[in-house]
């Protein structure tokens, strides 16, 4: 062993498609360090613009998560929303005799309101579980995180088409039945009110989807929540009818002026109010540029945990 | 490499560029060219790193897993590496496959460019901020404690002289249903085994593995360590189809003058797919001793330290071999004699 002499360069490492000259062996080598990559809200946008091709791909496995193994496929899409409606009108408009204001039908009242409510609840109930859905993808190939909040939301806007086409459908039926048309659009009200839905709904979902990925609590407990809010919310009956001593609740529900401007837009018996339209607004606004940065900040870690938590289980 | 001859068809067809962006051909872009290709697929695209979806019946025909192995061997006579994930959705059946620029194994640094920061974009992904290569990262593979027959030695310390060929030596995932590893030896190039070499004379390092199912093919990986330190890494360049179930030797020839005197641990981990389409298992063996690359030197002294040598490259070879041949006193899983 005295003879063994203390070696030059004795080998490189050789990895598959990267041969390169290595470092000498008696030199001091620092320890590699592994960190997680820090995306910024502008990385994010221009990772996910340039691979934007792939948000269709992506959205299009809720829709076939959803259909998979039924007998009535894509009728669903339809089946759901009149169940809900017909439901809630029984419930509300037949068992507690709540009442549309004006000539508008509740069948009509409350199909308006649920289009912009669940707007809301399902792109925040998707984004939620956007994580669990895309996981095994996420740690296979490299996907710009933030397609995937993009394709969980995209499949909520073909359920709010629906809604859309059933609401049509339903003004058909009711011009047959009460020779009235109940149908007043207002484009730019109707449009106002998806967009902030839809801008809230996302910042709260780029918030859920990453804590989820962190503790699945959160998607229980936001089903909870979405199911107290919708009562908060004067989607079922019409803001007039709340009592006076609870009117702050609507004051300060961020889902009250836009939930009541798709109403306004689409029947015109709404009752938008500038103040709650404002804190909608700001609602809507901190939590999209909130959430953007928590999500480009956060997201990756998540997808590990969840790892961990698959092999766990 | 059938993949190799594909991809030269397609290019002399003149079609590489009618591909829509999942870097499939149009249909009937290259008739008669491509007609009886199993994947007419312009993987020259998949260059760019970016990730794209294919689809059973547009994009390629067949099980998701040939096309697995096929992005597998065509990334890896680019340079490169192929991410590849399997997503079945309902009745349809789709392949994610993305190409990486290299692999990198835990604890090293990039094999472009040597930095030491990498950056994590996913389990299995990183990126190098210096020369933004991305890279597939390799764990350690997953190695089980030491598994002893009753009166085995301790390891002997480190630097003793003594045969790498230790039966008490680690099998990580021990998968005994698909194949395990029989013994690691150094030979010389008349076959002899033995424990020391001279850098100027090549030697061949030989691993038995025993197959428990036909039609196994196996990926091997050997890793020399000085200490705690790796410092040599070489793997098969391609898959080796093992054939029938049995006694295989996988062997790696170092020629003469490859290897610098030294003294070196070696370690083995050989991937083996079953074709299944499941992820491979890794079986691991870890020389916990040490085999000494001892200089024979020459009257007039060792050859000149620092002097410039080029490596060529390593030849690997996979055959069947003799059970009744293969000198080893490892006692299988199958006869109870280990814990």
């Amino acid at each position: 062993m005295d003879s063994i002499q203390t070696p030059e360069a004795p080998t490189t490492p050789r990895l598959v498609g990267a041969p390169h000259p290595g470092p000498a062996l008696d030199a001091e080598r620092p320890e590699v360090v592994v960190r997680d990559a820090r995306d910024t809200i502008r990385s994010s946008i221009s990772h996910a613009w340039a691979e934007r091709h792939l948000a269709p791909r992506l959205g299009v496995r809720v829709l076939v998560k959803l259909v998979s193994g039924t007998k009535l496929g894509l009728s669903w899409l339809a089946i759901r929303p009149l169940m809900e409606t017909v439901g809630m009108t029984l419930i509300f408009g037949g068992l507690l005799q709540v009442s549309a204001p004006g000539p508008v039908p509740y069948f009509i009242f409350v199909l308006a309101g649920l289009t912009g409510w669940k707007l809301f609840e399902r792109t925040v109930f998707y984004l939620t579980r956007s994580f669990d859905v895309y996981r095994k993808l996420m740690k296979g190939v490299v996907l710009p995180l933030l397609l995937i909040p993009v394709a969980s939301a995209a499949f909520p806007i073909v359920e709010i088409s629906v809604y859309l086409l059933v609401f049509a459908a339903s003004i058909v039926v009711f011009y047959f039945i009460d020779g009235q048309v109940y149908l007043q659009i207002n484009t730019l009200a109707v449009l106002s009110g998806f967009a902030l839905i839809l801008g809230s709904a996302v910042g709260v979902g780029l918030w859920t989807s990453v804590l989820n990925g962190k503790a699945r609590d959160v998607r229980l407990t936001m089903r909870y929540v979405l199911q107290i809010w919708l009562f908060l919310t004067p989607v079922v009956y019409p803001l007039s009818a709340l009592p006076g001593p609870y009117e702050w609740i609507a004051a300060v529900n961020p889902m009250t002026a836009p939930i009541e401007l798709v109403k306004s837009g689409l029947l015109n018996v709404g009752d938008v109010r500038g103040d709650d339209l404002i804190v909608s607004i700001c609602f809507a606004a901190v939590m999209l540029a909130s959430g953007l940065w928590f999500y480009a900040h956060q997201a990756r870690r998540s997808i590990d945990v969840l790892g961990e938590i698959e092999e766990g289980e | 490499m059938p993949s190799l001859r594909l991809r030269e068809r397609f290019r002399r067809a003149g079609n590489s560029d009618d591909t829509d962006r999942a870097g499939a051909a149009q249909p009937g872009a290259a008739d008669g060219m491509l007609a009886s290709a199993p994947f007419p697929l312009d993987w020259e695209r998949f260059a760019d790193r970016r990730p794209r979806r294919l689809k059973r019946g547009k994009h390629f025909v067949g099980e998701p897993k040939l096309l697995h192995r096929e992005a597998r061997d065509v990334a890896e006579s680019m340079g490169k590496v192929a991410l590849v994930e399997k997503d079945a959705q309902g009745k349809w059946s789709y392949v994610w496959i993305q190409f990486v620029d290299a692999e990198v194994n835990e604890d090293e640094p990039c094999p472009r460019c040597d930095s030491h920061e990498l950056l994590k974009l996913n389990n299995e992904v990183l990126r190098c901020p210096s020369c933004d290569s991305m890279l597939a990262f390799v764990p350690h593979p997953l190695e089980m404690p030491p598994r002893r027959r009753p009166g085995d030695p301790a390891d002997a310390p480190l630097g003793e002289s003594s045969p790498i060929d230790d039966p008490s030596a680690m099998t990580g995932d021990d998968r005994g249903d698909l194949a395990e590893i029989v013994s690691t030896r150094a030979l010389r190039p008349d076959g002899t085994p033995a424990e020391a070499f001279s850098t100027d004379e090549a030697l061949t390092l030989e691993t038995i593995i025993r197959s428990y199912q036909p039609r196994l093919r196996v990926n091997t990986m050997i890793s020399a360590h000085v200490g705690d330190q790796r410092v040599f890494v070489s793997r098969e360049p391609h898959w080796s189809d093992l054939g029938k179930a049995g006694m295989h030797a996988i062997r790696v020839q170092f020629p003469a003058r490859f290897l610098r005197n030294h003294t070196f641990r070696l370690k083995v981990a050989v991937k083996v797919d079953d074709g299944s389409g499941a992820d491979p298992i890794t079986l691991v063996r870890r020389g916990s001793k040490w085999i000494v690359l001892q200089p024979e030197l020459p009257e007039d002294g060792a050859p000149p330290i620092g002097e410039p040598f080029v490596r060529p490259a390593l030849e690997w070879s996979t055959e069947s071999v003799d059970p009744e041949e293969v000198e080893t006193d490892f006692v299988s899983i199958e006869d109870g004699s280990l814990m």
